[in-house]
């Protein structure tokens, strides 16, 4: 794994409209962290294929990404501008407790 | 402690260093609560989600909702909180393919909901004549000009935050008081409720939700958003008929037969607020996807039968 995919990943990403500041994450093959430093929650999963980074010299690799999903969390593309979104803290998944605690409030339906 | 109003928040007494306050805006009832940071904190959110219902409900003709609606395509300028509003609501409508749509708002006057629902309740009978719904346009066309400050909803369009404004209004509070000082915080506004932080008892944030079975229902978590969906809470009489709020997007009409309830458990309000109206109006298919990309999990309630866990829902419930 060479630095050298890192920027091309995020390229191809680039290319199909997606923003720098997103997450990516390669199924099954490795993790890659933010292109960029953001605060931006966009987190889009990606497939790479395998043959396609199985290259050699007389081969040149090549990553081939394909943006397979867009989560809710990913804040819209406005018309104009990337403002750092206000819920940036926000997690992007519930984290679940390991015991049970008191109520401390009660949830109806609308 | 006693707490006065409904029957939203737990009458409990808490810790040292926590505190908590209920009251009523946003036409329903809001239960905060916050652990350490300066007093004033209590007082800070209720005059934010104030702030924020004089900017959002459709009920004020002052407020930027309002005058969006009025506006007739015209891009308008109003606070980084409504462009927010918008964007989110907009992307919400796209990554559920219109199951979630915040343009249901003239079909849902047509079905009757065209006060407040305190109002549409006491007036027990809505008009004899039902008009034709007109199908909800999306939210596709709706413009957010980030760099002007500026939105645009075209012409048909008639913005309805309902949930998902609470929601956001829930996200938004809890992680400003975060922001303030507060080591934990929680906010629910109706039912779009958010936790976040260091919990009054540091084990996780205890949730009791309703339920529409002769079911328990009780959720801990250590950080992340609960909300529930159900055609129960909100109904009228229209015509003769009974009504209700969830618009099938596809019909223009209140969903016939949607389940009793549908709670979803995710890491902020206005996700799950938007993933919960999605999934009790998306087929089980669609529901189940929907649930499985947000990182998000459900508890689907029925009338006489055990509720189903979905999407690793067993982890929350206690």
């Amino acid at each position: 794994m060479t630095d050298r995919r890192r920027p091309a990943a995020a390229g191809r990403l680039l290319a199909a409209g997606v923003t720098a500041a997103t997450t990516l994450s390669l199924t099954g093959l490795f993790a890659l962290e933010p292109a960029t430093a953001t605060d931006d929650p966009a987190t889009v999963e990606v497939d790479a294929t395998n043959a396609a980074l199985a290259g050699s010299a007389a081969t040149p690799r090549k990553v081939v990404v394909v943006v397979r999903r867009i989560h809710l969390d990913a804040p819209p593309a406005s018309s104009a501008g990337s403002a750092a979104p206000r819920v940036a803290r926000a997690p992007a998944a519930p984290v679940p407790a390991s015991t049970r605690s008191q109520p401390r409030t009660r949830t109806r339906g609308s | 402690m006693s707490i006065p109003l409904d029957d939203l928040a737990v009458v409990d007494d808490l810790p040292a260093g926590s505190h908590q306050r209920s009251f009523r805006s946003m036409g329903t009832d809001v239960h905060v609560l916050v652990v350490g940071g300066p007093d004033s904190l209590l007082q800070r959110a209720r005059d934010r989600i104030e702030e924020l219902e004089r900017r959002w409900s459709r009920f004020l003709p002052d407020s930027e909702v309002s005058r969006l609606n009025a506006a007739g395509g015209t891009a308008l300028a109003v606070s980084t909180d409504t462009l927010r509003l918008v964007e989110l609501a907009r992307h919400a409508w796209t990554v559920t393919d219109g199951w979630f749509d915040p343009t249901v708002l003239p079909a849902l006057r047509a079905a009757g909901y065209d006060r407040s629902f305190e109002q549409l309740v006491a007036a027990e009978q809505g008009p004899m004549a039902v008009p034709t719904p007109p199908l909800p346009p999306g939210l596709a066309a709706a413009e957010v000009d980030r760099a002007a400050g500026t939105v645009r909803l075209p012409a048909p369009v008639q913005f309805d935050p309902g949930g998902i404004g609470k929601g956001l209004a829930a996200d938004l509070v809890v992680d400003e008081m975060l922001e303030a000082g507060a080591e934990g915080g929680l906010v629910n506004l109706g039912g779009d409720l958010r936790v976040a932080g260091t919990s009054p008892d540091g084990l996780g944030w205890g949730i009791e939700i309703d339920t529409v079975g002769p079911w328990p229902g009780q959720l801990s978590l250590i950080a992340g958003a609960v909300a529930t969906s159900t055609p129960r809470r909100r109904r009228w009489v229209q015509a003769g008929r009974q009504r209700h709020h969830l618009i099938d997007p596809g019909t223009g009409r209140p969903a016939a037969h949607p389940a009793p309830a549908i709670t979803v458990v995710a890491g902020q309000a206005w996700q799950a607020e938007v993933l919960a109206t999605a999934a009790l109006l998306a087929g089980p298919r669609a529901r189940d996807r929907m649930l499985r990309d947000n990182g998000a999990s459900a508890l689907l309630q029925f009338d006489d039968d055990r509720p189903v866990a979905l999407a690793g829902m067993e982890a929350f419930l206690r």
